[in-house]
């Protein structure tokens, strides 16, 4: 970062997210208040998959990309594309640690967005969810600053 | 080079991890101002460059000797294999 970007470049606070009920207590003794919201998975997200078997040595390969090209003579197609959902999380519930002294209207960066919202959409049919997120505090919820998706992404 | 979405790695095509693409700002590459042969970032004023041009070895190199510099990468450019976590390979 260059020096005049420092001066006119002020990051905003961010939120932690905790995933799990000691993490969310932990930081709830610590003084943070904690929004707590179900983790549900969108139907917009979603990736596909593919499953090559080696006709001769029974070896596998997966492929993700309708570009990967396998010779059909050495390999068979024993699953064929498949969508489903790629994102794990270690429990259903998760909480935004909202600091005491966030103000209303505060712009912040919940950097382990909770809510499912396509981050990255690619033509072959898949769709990534966002991980972080800009947003505003509202006095009891984040209103989320979306921008629109394509398929690239930056970082 | 590969790219896997869901962690958002960069590797390249021997698997050595590049970078793990993590602006957790969301900033569009269409609204950048280009600026030599990539574009600046309105943001923190990095220099955000495109990987589409570039081979394994001039993208590992860039960040290498520059490990705070950004890239750019689209999912259909033509060096770029999209992979999955379990699926690399």
């Amino acid at each position: 970062m260059t020096r005049g970007a420092e001066r006119r470049f002020r990051a905003p606070r961010v939120i932690r997210t905790a995933r799990d009920a000691a993490s969310i207590n932990e930081a709830a003794r610590a003084g943070f208040r904690p929004l707590v919201k179900t983790v549900e998975p969108s139907d917009d997200i979603r990736t596909k998959f593919a499953v090559l078997q080696d006709r001769t040595t029974g070896e596998i390969e997966v492929i993700c990309d309708y570009r990967d090209l396998h010779d059909p003579e050495r390999y068979e197609r024993v699953i064929d594309w498949t969508y489903y959902y790629p994102d794990t999380f270690p429990s259903p519930f998760a909480a935004y640690l909202v600091p005491p002294d966030i103000e209303v209207g505060e712009e912040v960066l919940l950097d382990d967005l909770i809510e499912d919202h396509v981050g990255m959409r690619w033509n072959q049919g898949d769709n990534y969810r966002l991980g972080s997120c800009r947003a505003i505090w509202t006095g009891t919820d984040f209103e989320l600053i979306l921008d629109p998706t394509d398929d690239v992404i930056i970082g | 080079m590969k790219f896997e979405p869901i962690s958002r790695w960069l590797f390249t095509d021997d698997d050595s991890p590049i970078k793990q693409l993590q602006c957790p700002m969301n900033r569009s590459w269409a609204r950048m101002a280009p600026a030599g042969g990539a574009r600046q970032c309105d943001t923190c004023n990095h220099l955000v460059h495109d990987t589409g041009p570039l081979s394994d070895d001039e993208v590992a190199d860039l960040v290498a000797k520059q490990p705070e510099a950004c890239l750019k990468v689209s999912l259909d450019q033509p060096n770029l294999r999209i992979v999955h976590r379990d699926a690399r390979g």
